[in-house]
């Protein structure tokens, strides 16, 4: 996390600007001070602290202890074992959080990800640390570094398909397509395009593989989730901006998502820390953990100071539909699981492949993207 | 007053040329200028990563206004459509300018158009440091998201109090003695962003830090 906010400038340019003074000591219309009273200055939050009890349907069952003094990033790899990167290295837990080994990273990591049972090499992990992608396999042995090809790159988050490795770099706002060599295939989102497509106000980018060969993309100033192809054709996006608990908070979010099986998106909201899941095309489905159910206080939102900031929560699933979320300030993993299947109906949905047959073709000409619905319309 | 103004195309981000150093450069040379011989002379700072944003700073000052304003660190902004920093929850959702759906208790943040791009536009908040009374509202607001605006105390206001009233006040102990040729200070964060981009050459990076109080 510290890596992440270390860098987290490097997408903006300028300097401290101290406002222009002008001359006068003048005159605020009114006397704001007038109806306050001495550090009165407070701003209430406990619209959107409170979460209908009604729309959690996850529990805690678990909390897995990481022993590492900065985690990072999580990721789940055949036989559901997590991978947390952190410090500089990469820790493997077993799925019910016995320590299995440490794989020593040459940078500090800012991600992690892990061929599933589809790649070409199941269990083969992908760090990214600093601008380069360094690559291991199951038991740890270095199969190479990959370099990216700029040098300011913010790896933000890798996304690993059977044949494919895609790396969302903050600083430039691209998703880079590798091929499993190293060679850069393509880029999702160049200027050169026609223009930026994705929105990244700050480090967090994060990119999934979804259903039926898709990449999921976090398009977070857009607040919005993103569907693409491999080609990088987008094909789905939805998301609402809002303060409600069915839309994305403030300016930039989802700070993180996963997939789970069939499926399902788990979002994780920054500012006002709140865990969700939708359907694959964007429906508000439940809520996994709200602030309190995270930890944070609600005179904790909006706190300045940056082990505050830090309560950002990356999330990922296992194959049995848990969500696995890391706790970067408590350092630990903490394990939810559905908690009212029967009362609600809801579990696992799959997608049914043809939906994606049926979707509006959205192109990537950037001055037609707001002629498309946020939502997509299932109709 | 604060009615969204359009300017100039702006490089943004990581795109463009830094629009902010001329500002800062003006106000911290001013100052300097103001301030020349009397460099062994300590002043009160406040420590950015150390303030909660209570509001004290806002209601403690011996001055009648507050020495201490908000600044804007344009490396840590994402010049955003929606400013948590800016709106209250309902301004942000309907992002109407009125003045009940604005954080800030004097419309002191300035909302200019920058651009758009991808379908969405990106705006700079500037503060009027004359309408400012450092209520730190907007840093609270601000930090939900990317906490790029913070206090600061002015040194062109301050009288420099052997015991600073706010120093005796703040909740915690943000306020800090710093050397009067390098009064102001970044966020860690944007520290650490300008001795990277200074290690690759980036001289306008190192003038900043040549001007700011870079210890930790
Ligand atoms: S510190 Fe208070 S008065 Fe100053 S710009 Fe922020 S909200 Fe407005
Ligand atoms: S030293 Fe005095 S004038 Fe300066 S900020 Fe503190 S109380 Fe205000
Ligand atoms: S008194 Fe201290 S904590 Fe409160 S706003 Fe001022 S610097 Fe921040």
């Amino acid at each position: 996390m510290r890596f992440l906010n270390e860098h987290r400038g490097m997408l903006v340019t300028a300097v401290i600007a101290i406002a222009v003074g002008i001359a006068s000591y003048a005159v605020v219309s009114s006397d704001p001070l007038a109806q306050r009273s001495r550090g009165s200055f407070t701003i209430d939050y406990s619209s959107v602290y409170e979460v209908d009890s009604d729309l959690i349907q996850f529990r805690q069952t678990e909390e897995i202890k990481v022993q590492m003094d900065e985690v990072r990033g999580i990721c789940v790899g055949p036989a559901d074992k997590l991978y947390i990167a952190g410090d500089q290295a990469v820790a493997v837990y077993s799925q019910d959080g016995v320590e299995l080994a440490t794989i020593r990273t040459d940078g500090e990591p800012s991600c992690v990800a892990i061929g599933n049972d589809q790649h070409v090499s199941p269990g083969r992990i992908y760090v990214g640390a600093g601008d380069r992608i360094e690559v291991f396999e199951p038991d740890g042995s270095r199969v190479g570094t990959w370099s990216v090809p700029d040098d300011n790159a913010i790896l933000a988050s890798i996304a690993v398909a059977a044949n494919d490795v895609f790396v969302a770099d903050a600083a430039n706002r691209v998703v880079l397509r590798f091929d499993l060599a190293g060679k850069l295939v393509s880029v999702i989102g160049k200027p050169d395009d026609g223009g930026r497509t994705f929105n990244v106000p700050n480090t967090y980018f994060d990119i999934a593989i979804g259903s039926e060969g898709r990449l999921h993309v976090a398009n977070p100033g857009a607040l919005r989730i993103e569907t693409y192809t491999f080609d990088g054709a987008m094909e789905v996006r939805w998301g609402e901006p809002g303060a409600a608990i069915d839309r994305f908070f403030g300016c930039c979010n989802p700070s993180y998502f996963a997939v789970l099986p069939g499926g399902e998106i788990v979002t994780s909201e920054k500012g006002i820390p709140r865990i969700k899941v939708y359907s694959e095309f964007g429906e508000f489905r439940s809520v996994v953990a709200g602030p309190s159910m995270l930890g944070v206080a609600q005179s904790e939102l909006g706190d300045p100071r940056a082990v505050q900031a830090e309560a950002v929560f990356d999330v990922a699933t296992d194959s049995r539909g848990r969500i696995l979320v890391l706790d970067p300030r408590r350092k630990s993993v903490r394990v939810f699981e559905r908690s009212i299947v029967e009362k609600s109906g809801i579990g696992f949905q799959p997608v049914n492949p043809e939906m994606w047959d049926r979707l509006p073709a959205c192109r990537l000409a950037h001055d037609r993207l707001e002629a498309y619905p946020t939502v997509w319309d299932r109709g | 007053m604060n009615g969204e103004k359009q300017t100039d195309r702006r490089g943004f981000l990581a795109d463009g040329a830094r629009v902010a150093g001329v500002v800062s450069a003006g106000v911290l040379g001013g100052f300097l200028a103001g301030r020349r011989g009397q460099a062994e002379e300590n002043r009160w700072q406040i420590d950015p990563d150390k303030c909660v944003g209570c509001g004290n700073c806002a209601t403690h000052c011996v001055l009648d206004e507050s020495a201490v304003k908000c600044v804007q660190c344009f490396d840590m902004c994402g010049f955003c459509n929606r400013c948590t920093g800016y709106y209250t929850l309902d301004g942000l959702d309907s992002r109407d300018t009125a003045a009940e759906d604005l954080l800030c208790p004097t419309e002191a943040i300035i909302r200019t158009f920058v651009e758009g791009k991808a379908g969405q536009n990106f705006y700079e908040y500037t503060i009027d440091t004359d309408a400012c009374i450092g209520c730190a509202l907007c840093v609270k607001g601000c930090a939900l998201m990317n906490g790029s605006l913070y206090l600061q105390v002015m040194q062109d206001r301050c009288v420099n109090c052997n015991e600073c009233a706010i120093a005796v006040a703040c909740p915690s102990d943000a306020f800090v003695n710093v050397s009067s040729d390098k009064p102001y200070r970044l966020k860690r964060v944007a520290l650490g962003v300008m001795r990277q981009k200074a290690g690759k050459a980036d001289k306008a990076a190192q003038k900043l830090i040549d001007q700011v109080q870079a210890d930790e």
